[in-house]
């Protein structure tokens, strides 16, 4: 001990001493403590001295590879990878809008196709066809007996289909001089919503109607308008001839 | 938008994770060199450096949001990684491999020195180097670390002991056994007799 001071030994001088000037956690005392130590200790002074030159060494080989520097590979293959992983991303990102967007465009197209077809299909229905219907259905003789609507449906090769309200029903004298017969088991509320169909047949399928049928006749082939309705079932028929 | 090169780390890499190429550039060069030195300095191969760092900087790639800020800084974090891969290197590395590369000519590799001195004077400098480098790739992996962050990079205690994510008391400790261990190294080379007592023991 001198001046008051506990002097350092060498163990805590090999811990503490060789580090002094470096470490900052040591203080002026304990620094002043491994001098003093180092002038009295020659092992020490001599593991302190053979430090000096192992850390001239050392920052030797540390300034040897200071320059060194990762070869300019090793960026091109990592921004290669970044590429990698991220493009396909903003390339698909970009699909799905895309397919999103077609999408909703496609809505939108047959919103708007629906929309006017259906504007249009009640606007001709509201016109003459619907007055064609009111008329057929004013128009109507008694039911017949007898036949289905089924029975009336088949529609041959050439069969046409008048839309009601259409402008060749009229030309065609649709609803010229003849009434439309209803069908026993259809409704006329069905009918108004219908379309007339005109279809070939033998004069004998009018039997079926309930209609009477001249058997010299009875081979001959026919025009007949059936009131087709909206559930697609026959309601009525007529003879346009 | 405009690369700062002042920005934040966290910025960049959210800016890289989102597919930002020109942040995760200015990530990579603002940290690449100091990983490459350690893992240099810890592996001895250039090639082995090489592969570690690709092999951090793709976790960066892959899996950014494996660094949480609030658990440390990047290069912290990065540090980490590199440890983990140099770790890795070793345990993949046979025992007796050569710890100093070699060119293809057979003589030693990676060190170059600046200084005109005269062609024998190079030759011991270089020398010297190699065996330097020599006893400190020999070092126990933990006191390498430690003397490479203090003596090579000359990190302070404190950098070092966040770096390794281990108390300040860890490093002190450390670097004083690998000192140890590297000063009766370096002291046979030097055909010294040895005086570190606390390596006898």
């Amino acid at each position: 001990m001198r001046n008051g001071r506990v002097d350092m030994n060498c163990e805590e001088f090999e811990i503490l001493g060789l580090e002094s000037q470096r470490d900052v956690s040591i203080s002026d005392e304990g620094r002043e403590r491994a001098l003093q130590h180092a002038r009295v200790c020659g092992r020490c002074a001599a593991l302190g001295a053979s430090w000096e030159a192992a850390q001239t060494e050392l920052a030797a080989l540390a300034e040897s590879s200071l320059l060194l520097h990762v070869p300019a590979r090793v960026e091109t293959r990592l921004l290669q990878q970044f590429r990698l992983k991220h493009q396909p991303r903003q390339e698909r990102r970009f699909l799905q809008l895309a397919t999103w967007a077609l999408a909703a465009a496609a809505v939108i197209v047959c919103t708007f196709g629906v929309w006017d077809w259906h504007k249009w299909r009640q606007g001709s229905l509201g016109g003459d066809s619907k007055a064609a219907a009111v008329v057929a259905r004013d128009k109507v003789l008694s039911p017949a007996t007898g036949s289905s609507a089924t029975n009336v449906s088949p529609v041959t090769d050439d069969s046409e289909i008048l839309m009601a309200g259409n402008e060749s029903i009229e030309g065609k004298g649709g609803s010229g001089g003849n009434d439309f017969i209803q069908l026993p088991g259809s409704s006329l509320q069905e009918a108004e919503d219908g379309a007339i169909v005109r279809v070939g047949m033998e004069r004998a399928s009018l039997a079926a109607f309930g209609l009477p049928v001249n058997e010299d006749e009875a081979s001959d082939w026919i025009q007949v308008d059936v009131l087709v309705g909206s559930d697609g079932s026959a309601q009525a028929v007529r003879l346009p001839e | 938008m405009k690369i700062r090169q002042n920005d934040q780390d966290e910025e960049l890499l959210k800016r890289s994770a989102k597919g930002d190429e020109e942040a995760f550039t200015v990530l990579y060069r603002r940290h690449v060199d100091v990983l490459y030195r350690f893992a240099f300095r810890m592996t001895g191969s250039s090639w082995g450096a090489e592969e570690i760092i690709q092999d951090v900087f793709m976790t960066l790639v892959r899996e950014p949001g494996k660094y949480d800020a609030e658990r440390g800084t990047l290069p912290a974090f990065l540090f980490g990684i590199t440890r983990n891969k140099i770790m890795k290197y070793h345990e993949r590395l046979p025992r007796e491999t050569s710890l100093v590369e070699r060119q293809e000519d057979g003589s030693g590799g990676g060190l170059t020195l600046r200084d005109s001195f005269t062609p024998a004077m190079w030759a011991e400098q270089r020398e010297r180097l190699e065996k330097v480098r020599a006893a400190v790739m020999e070092l126990p992996i933990e006191f390498r670390e430690t003397v490479v962050l203090c003596e090579l990079e000359e990190m302070s205690y404190d950098q070092a002991a966040r770096m390794l994510d281990c108390p300040i008391g860890t490093i002190r400790s450390r670097l004083h056994r690998g000192r140890a261990l590297l000063l009766a190294k370096l002291e046979m080379l030097r055909d010294a007799p040895r005086r570190w007592s606390s390596v006898a023991r």
